[in-house]
């Protein structure tokens, strides 16, 4: 039996003691599942999804990370859940394929990414990952599954964006998309306020595989909402040489100090980004396209011990600017101060219990100052509800039960499935002990 | 050409190898104790590199077996190399509780795969040619107190592979001994440092050492001079620091 040690999601709040358990390989894991535990990958997700409850082990996956076999043709690609994006990009690249949805980092696990259904930049026109999981063969309390679309429907969309509670994804079928160049074509519009920014996005979304906008989320007045949208398609240059030159990475040693992200300096460092970033076409390396910030490892320890909170928020159509821009007036108005805010436009999900509604989404960054954050956050809670919008579990580390249920009317089922297959809670995290999941 | 034997190929860093291994062209034979497991890494590296790879269940902890092993083997299959990468690293409080575990760390990382090089060793002399690397520790420089048994079983291990490579000295045969630092494999999970790296790192220096034919690699490079001034700090400092 391991000893407890501290974990933490990669917003760095919570941090709890836990027990934590490396299983090498998923023929060596049915002895572990016995015990009370919450899988757990590479610990991404940012708030308390991938802690385990109280008195429960984390059973990390990080060396369940084989591949099983790949199908040229189709593209299928069948791993072991514990395998990293990273480690899939490293061997599809230089055969021509590509994630077919990828989130903002490439160092998470394929088991994680299913079990956050993970969005990316092309959301708008392809959704979540869910589309391109064929199959999975899951360890749940009750058994072990192997779900697709056909087989265990119900334990497969309540899985997909289930946040582990189902239990732990041994194997997963993904099909990857063929692409013939590693490089992107970008084009860069500066919006100079949110009714521009929203206009881009109309304008442009329909053209582009990929869309993002880098937002200012503390200019106020005529320029709120100003920010840099950015645009990608695949280049159709060949892949040659294909390997991708590894860029040299640079590391955040230990944790800032907390004064580092104050409002003044979050003001200069967005106002220096909006007035000096590049714009127009250029042609890009993916990973400078669709990774900026893997660049720096453990760029989360910028934001000293205190750690940050995320939010990300989607809200629906028809509202979906109007929420949006109440949510940043919300923000100026509370000073509430984010480092890097980002606004897209997303379809519908279909999983069980799904985040992505057709709107806009808008995630934020936020320097953790205690309960005055916490507070102004719940305010900013009922105005996401107000507008019928949801919050992202897999980056909250804050949400009240009351709240989550508001948001999440399609909370019930999901709730009995897992139940189903986890009836006494054996498999249990953080946020569901937070969310009271276990009490619906 | 003959093909690479990567023994207990189910570590971490064992996997990184054979990988480098197949990625620069080389054939491999893959050993373990395992079947189920060793069937799961051969398949990650036939997807990999597209090539079938064969197993061979072989437990470093066989000592009656070795020498009939070793003869099937070599019947089936022309070897040019032996990757010795057999180890395991038990927390000294359980060696100190249960003497029977002081001994598993020995046989494992120090028994079982000299019994076991010996006869690789022996096969390569004849034929004047093919490599031995093996994987000891960069904790085999010096005895520590946190870590002893470990320490020292690599200790003997690297003491070991430095006498092969003295007899060995005007044949063919390249006679290595790796010390890596912390590398990020289920044998180090959940350590927390700075100075970790990834297995592929340390795949790379060391294939790229077998081909520079170097007789010992310190992976990543900084813990030579780490370890350099480990080895000249006094003893009764040394005790002090309690490491």
């Amino acid at each position: 039996m391991p000893s407890k040690r501290t974990i933490s999601g990669w917003g760095r709040y919570p941090v709890i003691e836990a027990r934590e358990e490396f299983p090498a390989g998923r023929e060596t894991l049915s002895p572990k599942l016995n015990a009370p535990y919450l899988p757990r990958g590479q610990g991404r997700s940012y708030g308390d999804a991938g802690l385990p409850a109280s008195d429960h082990t984390a059973l990390n996956t990080s060396y369940l990370d084989r591949f099983i076999s790949f199908d040229p043709v189709t593209g299928i690609l069948e791993a072991e859940g514990g395998v990293t994006l990273e480690r899939i990009l490293r061997f599809s690249l230089p055969r021509g394929f590509f994630l077919p949805v990828t989130p903002g980092t490439m160092f998470v696990s394929l088991g994680g990414a299913l079990a956050s259904n993970v969005h990316g930049k092309n959301h708008h026109r392809c959704g979540s990952i869910e589309h391109f999981v064929t199959e999975f063969e899951i360890g749940t309390p009750s058994g072990t599954f192997t779900c697709s679309r056909e087989s265990n429907r119900e334990l497969f969309l309540a899985t997909l964006g289930g946040y582990g509670l189902t239990g732990t994804i041994t194997r997963a079928n993904l099909k990857l998309k063929p692409v013939t160049s590693i490089q992107v074509d970008c084009l860069r519009i500066r919006a100079k306020n949110l009714e521009a920014m929203f206009r881009l996005f109309e304008e442009h979304d329909t053209n582009f595989e990929y869309s993002v906008a880098w937002m200012d989320a503390l200019a106020k007045g005529g320029n709120r909402g100003r920010g840099i949208l950015m645009l990608g398609n695949h280049s159709d240059m060949p892949v040659t040489g294909n390997r991708s030159r590894e860029k040299t990475k640079l590391r955040v040693p230990f944790p800032m100090p907390g004064m580092l992200m104050n409002n003044a300096s979050l003001k200069v460092f967005n106002t220096a980004i909006y007035l000096f970033s590049r714009h127009g076409k250029s042609r890009e390396n993916f990973e400078s396209f669709f990774y900026p910030l893997d660049r720096i490892l453990d760029w989360n320890l910028l934001y000293g011990k205190q750690g940050f909170l995320q939010y990300q928020c989607v809200i629906p159509d028809p509202h979906g600017q109007q929420g949006i821009e109440s949510c940043l007036r919300f923000l100026s108005d509370n000073g509430l101060g984010s480092f890097v805010s980002v606004l897209k436009r997303c379809g519908d999900d279909e999983v069980m219990l799904p985040f992505c509604k057709r709107g806009y989404t808008l995630a934020l960054d936020i320097p953790f100052h205690g309960t005055k954050t916490l507070r102004a956050l719940d305010r900013l809670d009922a105005l996401v509800i107000d507008y019928g919008g949801r919050v992202y579990l897999t980056k909250d580390a804050r949400l009240k039960p009351e709240a989550f249920r508001a948001m999440y009317p399609e909370y019930k089922t999901w709730m009995d499935t897992i139940r189903h297959f986890n009836p006494e809670g054996k498999i249990s995290s953080r946020l569901a002990e937070r969310l009271k999941l276990w009490d619906a | 050409m003959g093909r690479i034997v990567i023994f207990s190929a189910t570590s971490g860093i064992a996997r990184a190898v054979a990988e480098e291994f197949l990625a620069q062209g080389e054939e491999l034979v893959l050993t373990g104790r395992s079947k189920e497991s060793l069937d799961a890494v051969a398949r990650d590296l036939q997807v990999l590199s597209g090539k079938a790879i064969p197993c061979f269940v072989w437990d470093v902890l066989g000592f009656a077996e070795h020498e009939r092993l070793f003869r099937e083997l070599i019947a089936v299959h022309d070897i040019s190399g032996l990757f010795m990468a057999a180890g395991i690293q038990i927390p000294q409080k359980e060696c100190d509780a249960e003497p029977a575990k002081t001994l598993l760390t020995f046989n494992t990382n120090l028994n079982g795969p000299v019994a076991v090089m010996t006869l690789f060793a022996q096969h390569f002399k004849q034929t004047n040619s093919g490599f031995i690397s093996c994987v000891s520790s960069v904790a085999g420089d010096r005895g520590r107190g946190s870590i002893t048994a470990y320490a020292s079983s690599k200790a003997g291990l690297s003491a070991h592979l430095q006498g092969l490579a003295n007899r060995l000295k005007n044949t063919g045969v390249l006679i290595q001994c790796v010390k890596p630092g912390y590398v990020r494999t289920p044998m180090t999970a959940g350590l927390r440092s700075l100075l970790i790296v990834s297995p592929r790192w340390a795949a790379r220096d060391i294939v790229n050492a077998i081909r520079k034919k170097r007789e010992v690699v310190y992976t990543p490079f900084f813990w030579k001079y780490i370890m350099l001034v480990i080895r000249a700090i006094p003893e009764p400092l040394f005790r002090k620091l309690g490491l």
